[in-house]
């Protein structure tokens, strides 16, 4: 068992940043979120660190005791690939914040934001089902506040309703972990998974359910996605990317890791109340997210609430992706959740630029935005030929791999690839829509719009990932494949590597 | 005749206020009475943890001079393990409560009214 | 929840919810093994009642911990007896065995969740930023026996406080009951004088520095014995108020924070004079 103790500061240094920036808070208001920005940084060259040298997959072990008995992080190629992405975009979205979060109470947003992230990077690592549970409230929670921050009062609702639902998922997943640690005793994410067999399966498929139940409603699939329109309109721009952008992230991890992980054998498993196949249901939910999702996105004429809708539909792709069980499924699950990130916190972004110049965010407003600002119309029109899937462009080859996959697993799935073209289609549709309006009707009077640096960084950052990633697909390509190979493979992908004398003698 | 657990009772009482706070937060539109909900919800699921570490002939978990909890190598004191997951889960409830309550006064400040209805109609 | 269906629709949807959440908890419990259905030694909880990790661990590393079908053989573990006042150095000296797993083996999980409370108070001051409230007109004093009283009822609450919080390894308690009890001393000086208001500024620096003297023992930890949240002091005789290593220190600091942090909720949700 290879261990790394020194990456503790990968979820220590967020965590004493944290503490301490109230008390730079007393000096000045620009300092906390420059504080945010270097610890951001850090953890992304951290990650980048990790990579680049090859040190994964390792534990870090807590407290000096050993897993089982104690808790761990595991670090593999799945969550180093995620926590670079979730540090990059969160590092891009700070230094948005710079030029755009003044009102209100500043040191305390910056603290949520940065624990948001610090947060989502625990979640990503940890190797204990308990220790998934507080991390996950750790990002509900900031995420509850800073979906309410802002000077406008629909933020309110929109942040109340996620509340609601989320603490009703949280106490649903409670309960499944509950039920799984009086039947084995432990809870240990490794030791479960070699077990699991070795519970009753009336009892297992019920906490099976509980906990597919308690984890949809992050990861946004239908019927648990309810609030995902009225909170990512509600909350200010940089937000909305941030809880698309990384909080989607989280949530589809961690229900993959236990449905494949835990719950092994490629996800499915025979009980006693007939034939249920928890990633054949997790399948038919990612679907029919996909079609909702895609329809209510059509008929919106709000850009905020289509972008919403879209994200919706998105998620709904990725767990179709993962759902298929095999290795090619998994690598094009990861790579879409990739560049759905990338694209979708960018567009996000832009929209928060252009509202701060007054325009307003309905389709109309968007009109003749090439005479005032081309940058802007370019880069949103990279954003959405990506989440397209256009060649050229990153979101090619995760579309291209999710057919590929799809086909090669036969069967039903042969409906799965109509439904991803379906979905392509009438995205094409509404977003070359807003394109569209964007080239169109020089206004009579053109007022320039000048984006200052601070927005305009992370804006052009993305755009160059999106366009580098679709040339050279081989740079998140190559780390995405293994971290398929650990889905997958349970024994010898995860389980072996944190407690390697669990086949004894 | 199903064969009952030994803590039967506790557990059924531990579901039943998880279904009548559940009920509560699905039927009510007054936003006050929802967070009243997410309460009770909440005591629910800390009594079905605890009464997970009871069994009729345990001891408390604490070495005093007169308690034993080890009696021929096995253990007779109840479980400390879904104790210490409580405290954590009683905490995360008290956060969740507070943060829910601050967002309700802020929105009787800027809506005027706590009923649901009323504050979707005003949005649309 | 909110949606624009009809009273009796959502009535019955939330009957049918509910009724089959309890449906499937009977069948499951239905599941569960027989009679004694709580056993200990069938958990993990078995080695740090005993306090045995050690042992446990040599056996893993061996590879006689799980046999061939990957079941553990948790009765087979060696352990010594442990009595109350006699038995000293032991790999975690606590006499309270919930707050050793709160604490030493599941740690981790205790620094989460003083992060979950640091936010939900970071985050009630950032929804109600700016409220004013005005003080009604007709408003009655408390009187003069609520004023003194609070006062000295807030000494005796806020030594008791203390009391709880340090003796978190023998009693049971700790640091999170330790810190309530110290906000609703404040909490009396609130009722006791209209208008009152606790030092914000003293406030938030108290929070801030328990919150990072935690992080920073935990970092101590990794540089002293190469593991986050080790425990680097030596454990003494258990049952003696000056064991258990390091766990004094972090109730203490979970006490004051939790505490202070508590005070200052409750001062931005009272707050009845005018804010900038």
């Amino acid at each position: 068992m290879k261990t790394y103790n020194l990456a503790a500061l990968l979820v220590g240094v967020p965590l004493l940043m944290a503490f301490s920036i109230p008390l730079f808070g007393f000096i000045s208001k620009q300092l906390t979120k420059w504080i945010t920005i270097l610890t951001l940084g850090f953890e992304f060259f951290f990650g980048l660190y990790i990579f680049l040298w090859h040190i994964y997959p390792f534990n870090v072990i807590m407290g000096n005791w050993v897993p089982p008995f104690g808790e761990n992080l595991y670090i593999g190629p799945f969550a180093t690939v995620l926590i670079m992405l979730v540090s990059f975009v969160g590092l891009m979205i700070s230094i948005y914040n710079l030029w755009s979060a003044n009102h209100g109470d500043v040191t305390h947003f910056a603290l949520l934001f940065l624990m948001f992230i610090g947060g989502s990077i625990g979640l990503i690592s940890t190797g204990d089902i308990f220790n998934i549970f507080i991390f996950m409230e750790i990002t509900g929670i900031s995420s509850y506040a800073l979906a309410a921050y802002g000077p406008e009062r629909r933020a309110l609702g929109g942040a109340f309703k996620y509340l609601v639902i989320s603490s009703i998922g949280s106490t649903l997943y409670l309960f499944g972990v509950l039920l799984i640690y009086t039947q084995l005793g432990t809870l240990n994410i490794a030791e479960i998974g070699a077990r699991i067999s070795q519970t009753t399966s009336g009892l297992l498929t019920f906490a099976g359910i509980l906990l597919v139940a308690g984890l949809a409603v992050e990861a946004e699939l239908f019927p648990f996605n309810g609030w995902v329109p009225d909170t990512y309109t509600g909350a200010v721009n940089p937000v909305s990317a941030t809880l698309s952008g990384i909080g989607s992230v989280g949530g589809v991890y961690v229900l993959f890791r236990i449905l494949m992980t835990v719950f092994g054998k490629d996800g499915n498993f025979v009980s006693t109340y007939g034939n249920i196949d928890l990633m054949t249901l997790v399948a038919i939910l990612g679907a029919t997210t996909v079609v909702i999702g895609e329809l209510s996105a059509l008929a919106q004429k709000n850009v905020k609430k289509m972008l919403a809708y879209s994200s919706m539909a998105q998620m709904g792709l990725v767990a179709i992706g993962f759902s298929i069980g095999s290795k090619l499924g998994s690598y094009a699950g990861v790579f879409q959740l990739i560049n759905h990130s990338i694209a979708k916190a960018m567009m996000f972004l832009i929209l928060g630029v252009i509202v701060s110049f007054g325009i307003g965010e309905h389709i109309e407003d968007m009109k003749g935005l090439w005479y005032k600002s081309p940058f802007l119309t370019i880069t949103f029109t990279i954003g959405s030929l990506s989440l397209l899937g256009l060649p050229l462009f990153g979101g090619f080859w995760s579309k291209f791999a999710l057919v590929d996959a799809s086909i090669q697993r036969g069967g039903w799935y042969d409906f799965v690839i109509a439904i991803v073209l379906f979905a392509s289609v009438v995205e094409a549709f509404y977003y070359l829509r807003v394109v569209g309006y964007m080239f169109t009707s020089k206004p009579s009077s053109v007022d320039k719009i000048k984006v200052s640096i601070s927005p305009a960084v992370p804006i052009v950052a993305f755009s160059i990932l999106i366009i580098a990633i679709g040339i050279f697909p081989q740079i998140v390509g190559g780390i995405s494949w293994n971290a398929a190979h650990e889905l997958t493979d349970k024994m010898g992908g995860y389980v072996l590597n944190v407690i390697p004398t669990i086949v004894g003698h | 005749m199903i064969d009952f657990l030994q803590n039967w009772i506790y557990l059924t009482g531990a579901m039943a206020l998880v279904g009548i706070g559940l009920y509560i937060v699905l039927t009510n539109t007054n936003i006050f009475r929802i967070i009243v909900g997410l309460n009770i919800i909440d005591s629910g699921t800390n009594l079905f943890i605890v009464t997970i570490a009871w069994h009729p002939k345990s001891v408390m978990p604490i070495y005093t001079a007169t308690n034993n909890l080890v009696v021929n190598g096995h253990v007779i004191s109840a479980d400390p393990l879904p104790q210490s997951l409580v405290l954590t889960a009683i905490v995360i409830g008290l956060g969740t409560t507070a943060l829910a309550l601050a967002i309700a006064v802020k929105i009787y400040q800027k809506y005027g009214t706590l009923d649901v209805r009323k504050i979707k109609e005003e949005d649309k | 929840m909110m949606s624009d269906t009809p009273e009796v629709v959502k009535k019955v949807f939330a009957i049918f919810v509910v009724g089959i959440l309890i449906i499937g908890f009977f069948m499951a419990f239905t599941q569960m093994p027989k009679g004694n259905a709580v056993n200990v030694n069938d958990t993990v909880s078995r080695f740090y009642i005993m306090k045995d990790v050690d042992q446990a661990t040599q056996m893993l590393d061996k590879g006689t911990y799980f046999n061939k079908d990957m079941v553990p053989l948790r009765n087979d573990v060696p352990y010594t007896p442990i009595t109350f006042g006699k038995s000293s150095n032991l790999e975690d000296g606590a006499a309270n065995v919930v707050t050793s797993i709160v604490v030493d083996y599941r740690g981790f999980d205790t620094l989460g969740e003083v992060t979950v409370l640091f936010l939900a108070a970071s985050g009630v001051m950032l929804v109600l930023h700016g409220e004013k409230r005005k003080v009604p007109k007709k408003k009655t004093a408390p009187s003069e026996i609520m004023y003194v009283g609070t006062r000295i009822a807030f000494s005796v609450i806020l030594l008791f406080g203390i009391y709880v919080f340090i003796h978190g390894h023998l009693t049971p308690g700790g640091g999170f009951p330790g810190g309530a009890i110290i906000a609703s001393g404040i909490l009396g000086l609130f009722l006791g004088r209209q208008g009152y208001s606790p030092n914000k500024a003293g406030l938030t620096v108290f929070e801030s520095l328990s919150g990072m003297a935690y992080v920073i023992i935990g970092i101590t930890g990794l540089v002293a014995e190469k593991s986050f949240l080790a425990n680097f002091l030596p454990t003494g005789t258990i049952g003696d108020l000056f064991s258990a290593g390091f766990i004094a220190l972090i109730y203490i600091a979970i006490g004051m924070k939790v505490g202070s942090e508590l005070s200052a909720v409750t001062n931005a949700m009272i707050v009845d004079t005018e804010e900038d």
